[in-house]
């Protein structure tokens, strides 16, 4: 036998090293195992803990913030810009319209719907909660302020929301359970300067972020699967004909093109929320996902939902990867621990 | 702390899953999320063009003293302006619902009024304004036609006031005119 048969090739060793995909990052820590003689409740439990409760630097957090930030100040521009004919006492749908929702009273339209300096109140109220969240001062507190008064106009005009907006609420409300402010933010300064460490942390916030992005997938997957023209690979031809949501409205021809971004498509929004808890699968996931919703952006008339979609992939990033990420993109050394 | 971070976890993923289900399962367990998903609308159904789209372009027209028209408000991106496209983003949605009866019945004579008061706070004096709703030609995969382009007034109100006093004048298509598109078969 030849040295070269003896020794195997080492392509097929590097694949024998890798070490199998597992739920968590490797740099995560790990979880506390609960012994196999365990009931299997506690069992469950610990699983579940080790899952969420995973300690965070809040770094990921931190660039979660800064996009999820800036999508709220883009709302804000539009909300302030429209106040008067969307949400004012004299605008298109008088509050009359509206009042008999079940759960009007939850939204802060209902203290003094007819008062126009109030409505103008709330649109400073919600400009002023995006930009501290976005600058991280008490961003916790500012995002609920977000989501709280983006229910409030839900409510006074529902007539003009889309998917983007309910998206944008649900993230901003489970954004409170993620250490926003603990870098790149005013409170991380102003802690600093009184030499105070950040309270711990653990990815639990963005856990729930990442399982909300994973199901709006998963369910939009199943909805499509049921429809005959999903089934048959020609969903796509519809959508992309559509005047109203394509951007460049046009009959594709081409079967093979209509079938490949049909089930590209279903590919999609089926592996991405399985795939994307992988740390080996979650680039190529985050990029493909990139990749389909700028199509979408580029090809179609349809506002916030892509760049919401996009925004919170940050959520999926473990403190290392944004790390990683931030050094690249600096085009520096990541930060030391 | 940490047992109410799990239960909460454990809520919102219920409610997440009950949320994008089918309306027997909602109403099932409507007492449990009832009000977190229509309170505080923290669930939503995920369909995403899951139905072929159905939405029409509805145009706002103003019809001036001098009986010439003038477009006031447009649900088709490429006829506005780059600064309209960015504040009217939602103008879409709200115009776009006119087309179906349910919704141009409960607001549309408040939102067409809004337009003769704006027109008229910018100096633009109006007969009447009307929603104008464009069918769009259907196509089936062989590239046959299936549908043929049409249009259509959904609903239309006057600006001033009609003879000897009388309120401005209101017209609202009935549910017959436009059947089809309110079913969605269209």
């Amino acid at each position: 036998m030849s040295e070269d048969e003896e020794e195997p090739p080492p392509r097929k060793k590097r694949k024998k090293k890798r070490p199998r995909p597992r739920v968590e990052g490797p740099e995560t820590a790990s979880p506390e195992a609960a012994p196999p003689e365990a009931p299997l409740a506690e069992r469950v439990e610990r699983r579940i803990v080790s899952f969420f409760a995973v300690p965070s630097d809040g770094t990921t957090a931190a660039l979660f913030r800064v996009l999820f930030g800036a999508e709220a100040v883009w709302q804000a521009v539009g909300i302030l810009w429209n106040l008067d004919r969307y949400w004012g006492p004299k605008g298109m749908i008088p509050y009359d319209i509206v009042a008999k929702d079940e759960f009007g009273w939850l939204s802060a339209f209902s203290w003094a719907p007819s008062n126009e300096a109030f409505v103008h109140g709330l649109g400073v109220a919600f400009a002023a909660a995006a930009v501290c969240l976005l600058l991280g001062f008490y961003p916790r507190i500012a995002t609920l302020v977000v989501a709280y008064l983006h229910l409030s106009f839900q409510f006074r005009n529902p007539f003009i929301l889309n998917s983007g907006d309910r998206l944008f609420m649900i993230i901003a409300a489970l954004a409170a359970f993620m250490p926003l402010g603990h870098r790149f933010s005013i409170d991380a300064l102003l802690r600093a300067r009184r030499g105070r460490a950040p309270p711990e942390a653990t990815v639990w916030g963005q856990r729930l972020v990442g399982m909300q992005i994973a199901y709006v997938y998963l369910n939009s997957a199943v909805a499509k699967l049921s429809n005959p023209r999903w089934q048959n690979g020609m969903a796509l031809r519809d959508v992309l004909s559509s005047p109203v949501f394509a951007e460049y409205p046009h009959y594709v021809d081409s079967r093979a093109v209509i079938y490949f971004v049909t089930y590209m498509t279903l590919a999609l929004e089926l592996a991405f929320p399985v795939l994307v808890w992988w740390k080996r699968y979650r680039p190529w996931m985050l990029l493909w996902g990139i990749a389909f919703h700028a199509g979408i952006d580029a090809t179609m008339i349809i506002p916030i939902f892509s760049s919401m979609m996009i925004v919170s992939y940050a959520a999926y990033l473990s403190d290392d990867e944004t790390k990683w990420l931030l050094g690249k993109i600096l085009r520096r050394r990541p930060p030391q621990p | 702390m940490r047992g109410a971070l799990l239960a909460f976890t454990l809520y919102h993923g219920l409610s997440m899953l009950v949320g994008g289900a089918t309306k027997p399962i909602k109403q099932t367990f409507e007492w449990v999320f009832g009000a977190y998903d229509q309170g505080l609308r923290m669930t939503n159904a995920w369909g995403m063009f899951g139905k072929p789209p159905n939405a029409t372009h509805v145009v706002l027209e103003g019809e001036k003293l001098d009986g010439s028209t003038i477009v006031l408000a447009t649900t088709k991106a490429r006829d506005r302006t780059l600064v309209e496209r960015v504040r009217d983003v939602r103008i879409r949605k709200i115009q776009g619902k006119l087309s179906g009866y349910g919704d141009r019945s409960r607001w549309g004579r408040e939102y067409l009024a809004w337009f003769c008061r704006d027109a008229a706070a910018r100096g633009i004096e109006l007969k009447s304004v009307r929603a104008v709703n464009y069918v769009h030609e259907l196509r089936d995969d062989d590239g046959g036609i299936k549908r043929k382009e049409s249009k259509q007034t959904v609903v239309s109100l006057g600006c001033v006031p009609g003879p000897r006093g009388a309120p401005p004048s209101f017209f609202i298509a009935p549910p017959s005119l436009t059947k089809e598109l309110d079913e969605g078969t269209l």
